[in-house]
């Protein structure tokens, strides 16, 4: 199936004005800083708009038009056509006379998902983060001692039994001299939540860094 | 039938899965390669509409019933249909010049403009959370602060030690901490999914009449 095209010129017309239709779009977002106004309000339903329907394309040009167009009617793998009309029966959950035939593809992607988690997605990484925290306790470099690693790696495997803990034994559980595990593995988390905070704060502050530098050196060309 | 077919449809594409990743049966392996992993990959592509379907039902009602701010679904309904009918048909969809145009301009720009707007709401979380009321409170303080520091040029000037503690901090307390919650979750992931594959847990087969 050809497209059709939209001429070359009109699209050289409108590619200048990107930057500033970009800008506009920052201030209508950063107006909510202000109060809600109707300027931010325009912006969060055209974001919602535009979103989803680029999601749609998105999987429209990857997934089903290849699908279409080399799998089946190059290749003759007719079957696909089961797994969609399987996953257009998903369509039937807003009338609510029928949505109950909504639970099959749902019950197909749960049982498929659950499966592979078993074997692949979730098991396999677990059994890897397990092995990686058993570090020795005594690292000898270069025939020699090293006590920073020994201390850094009882250190990470303290920190690691000492939440695993906290998480699976409750306070209920571990009573009397037990709950001072409890007090250390609140202070492990305190710390990483704060270095947690401190890393996401960094990374915004970067994303808004980003934004200046657009309005400042891609708009106004300043720099 | 409205229950059963679904549970039993669960349970076979697990276990199929399962024998897949445990056993090494040609026919199951060839099975789950070639024919459930691309009718996943199909079923859930041909689904994707389904939450378009019910952003554009909802504001097709707002506009009918003229609701408070009616409006603004002219806004986003006018975006959805021009953003999805011009990369349906255009030729090259995504990779077209128009459409790459409409996406860099108005998508790119509001997706960076409304995440760099959470950097002024983590500020002011930031205010609000750094307080040291106790110990834990001055913890989270403290490493936040060596965090932060230790990710900017000018902390490195102040001290030169701050880099150094932040990379220890991020790689034996954070890490270390991050790990332990990965091994957690992942065994509450585990057993949920043995709970679905035999049918304890049902959460997914909710939503209608009938039994």
């Amino acid at each position: 199936m050809a497209g059709v095209n939209v001429p070359t010129a009109i699209v050289d017309a409108l590619t200048p004005w990107s930057t500033t239709i970009g800008v506009i779009c920052l201030i209508g977002v950063w107006s909510m800083l202000y109060k809600e106004n109707p300027f931010y309000r325009a912006c969060e339903h055209a974001y919602v708009g535009s979103a989803a329907a680029h999601t749609l394309v998105t999987t429209y040009a990857n997934t089903i038009k290849p699908g279409i167009q080399m799998n089946m009617a190059q290749n003759g793998d007719y079957w696909e056509i089961i797994p969609i009309l399987l996953g257009c029966l998903i369509y039937f959950q807003p009338i609510r006379q029928y949505n109950w035939i909504s639970r099959f593809p749902m019950a197909f992607w749960v049982g498929y998902n659950a499966g592979y988690s078993l074997t692949l997605r979730v098991a396999m990484p677990l059994f890897t983060e397990a092995r990686r925290t058993m570090l020795p306790f005594f690292v000898i470099t270069d025939g020699r001692f090293d006590l920073m690693t020994s201390i850094n790696n009882i250190v990470f495997t303290g920190v690691v039994v000492l939440v695993l803990v906290y998480f699976i034994f409750s306070r209920n559980v571990i009573q009397g001299k037990g709950v001072f595990l409890n007090r250390w593995a609140r202070i492990a988390i305190m710390i990483c939540f704060g270095a947690g905070f401190g890393n996401g704060v960094a990374n915004r502050v970067s994303l808004l860094i980003g934004r200046f530098n657009y309005v400042l050196s891609d708009w106004l060309k300043l720099y | 039938m409205r229950r059963t077919v679904p549970m039993v449809l669960t349970f076979c594409a697990g276990f199929i899965m399962v024998l897949d990743g445990f056993f090494n049966i040609s026919f199951i392996n060839g099975f789950a390669n070639r024919y459930l992993m691309r009718s996943v990959t199909l079923s859930v592509a041909w689904a994707a509409g389904i939450g378009a379907l019910n952003i554009v039902r909802l504001h097709v009602r707002n506009i009918t019933t003229k609701r408070t701010n009616y409006q603004y679904s002219y806004i986003l309904l006018g975006f959805f249909f021009f953003m999805l009918i011009s990369g349906v048909v255009l030729e090259r969809h995504t990779t077209n010049p128009f459409y790459q145009f409409v996406y860099s301009s108005f998508q790119a720009q509001l997706s960076a403009a409304v995440f760099s707007l959470s950097s002024f709401y983590l500020a002011s979380s930031s205010y609000r959370a750094f307080r040291a009321r106790s110990l834990e409170a001055t913890l989270l303080l403290v490493a936040a602060v060596f965090v932060i520091s230790g990710s900017v040029p000018m902390g490195a000037a102040i001290w030169s030690g701050f880099p150094t503690v932040s990379q220890w901090l991020m790689k034996y307390i954070n890490d270390s901490t991050m790990r332990a919650f990965t091994i957690g979750s992942t065994m509450g992931t585990l057993s949920q999914c043995v709970r679905n594959l035999v049918g304890i847990e049902r959460g997914h087969l909710r939503g209608s009449e009938g039994g």
